[in-house]
């Protein structure tokens, strides 16, 4: 559709945009094309769009937070020792370079915290603290793992350090790791699943 | 200087407000995991290129935040801060996003009903600026 009009003598024609822009991107793409443009215009509202660094160090941070301790063959033994039940594992050598993976992106958030500004202005003790209880579990099972000083009182000090971040998780702001998936539907304008739009510009 | 300039009947009605959204206050705050990324949604945070103090938490951390940690009992030069972050850093425009879920902007909006019973509120000059 265009539109015409008459400046200083002139004509002039302009294309009025169509009513979903989008449509324009699509046009004699192939379907999958199509799929992952779809994919990634609705991630560049999200906090891979606006922080792409931040969101995917965030979100194999959490991945690997529940999966590191839940498929190690280690815990898997005790679980079956002590109660008889027992999940499937993962390899030994993989989880260690998890472990390593999650001590670099734990020093990530460290690091972030004391580098940017806005996240420094909001940063108290507190959120170190938290944050060493968190990686505190992960280190010691690291120095373990590779007989690193004593190893019984390293193992003696995992199991307590560990079992701390577990009882402080309903006490601490560690109560988004339950509560997340409820105040999901508590956000305004969201109420579900799909990520929510936080950008301005553009 | 520093001095806590309330009235009974003012520090009543603050009391009450503060009891009234006592646990979304309290929770909200203790949920709030520091993380920045609510930044990200706010205008007047890229507007003023990236100052720190524009962020949605900091907004809410340091007036209602405050006033809920000392109960009201907040000195003129406290509140008049209050009022600057409030009134000129957050326009209530619904748009900030929060991935914890915190409700920012009602936190904010009990803020301004506190600085209201306070005698706190935004002001305007002769030309008609806010400040």
């Amino acid at each position: 559709m265009h539109f015409t009009a008459k400046i200083r003598g002139n004509n002039i024609t302009v294309a009025a945009p169509s009513v979903d822009d989008r449509s324009i991107l699509f046009q004699g793409k192939p379907a999958f094309k199509r799929s992952i443009l779809k994919i990634r215009l609705r991630l560049r509202n999200t906090i891979f769009g606006t922080n792409p660094v931040m969101g995917v160090i965030s979100l194999i941070f959490h991945i690997l937070l529940f999966v590191t301790p839940i498929f190690l063959p280690a815990h898997n033994i005790l679980a079956d020792q002590s109660l008889g039940v027992n999940l499937f594992t993962l390899s030994e050598p993989l989880m260690d370079k998890f472990t390593v993976l999650l001590i670099a992106m734990g020093g990530f958030f460290f690091l972030r915290r004391i580098f940017i500004p806005r996240v420094r202005i909001l940063t108290t003790m507190r959120d170190y603290g938290i944050l060493l209880l968190v990686m505190a579990p992960f280190l010691t099972a690291y120095a373990a793992y590779h007989q690193l000083f004593y190893y019984r009182t390293v193992l003696f000090i995992h199991m307590i350090v560990g079992e701390i971040a577990i009882m402080a998780v309903p006490f601490t702001r560690l109560g988004h790791m339950p509560f997340f998936i409820f105040s999901r539907f508590f956000i305004r304008g969201e109420y579900n699943w799909k990520p929510g739009n936080r950008r301005w510009q553009r | 200087m520093n001095s806590i300039n309330i009235d009974k009947s003012t520090e009543g009605k603050i009391r009450r407000i503060i009891d009234k959204k006592k646990g979304m206050i309290k929770l909200s705050l203790s949920a709030c995991v520091h993380c920045s990324i609510c930044s990200d949604s706010c205008f007047k945070f890229i507007a003023s290129k990236n100052d720190p103090t524009f962020t949605p938490s900091y907004k809410v951390i340091h007036s209602i935040g405050k006033i809920y940690k000392k109960k009201g009992r907040l000195s003129d030069e406290e509140y008049e801060k209050i009022r600057k972050l409030v009134w000129n850093k957050c326009v209530l425009c619904l748009r900030c996003y929060c991935p914890v879920g915190i409700s920012v902007p009602s936190l904010i909006a009990t803020a301004r009903n506190i600085c209201r019973e306070k005698g706190i509120y935004r002001t305007y000059d002769d030309s008609g600026k806010g400040e």
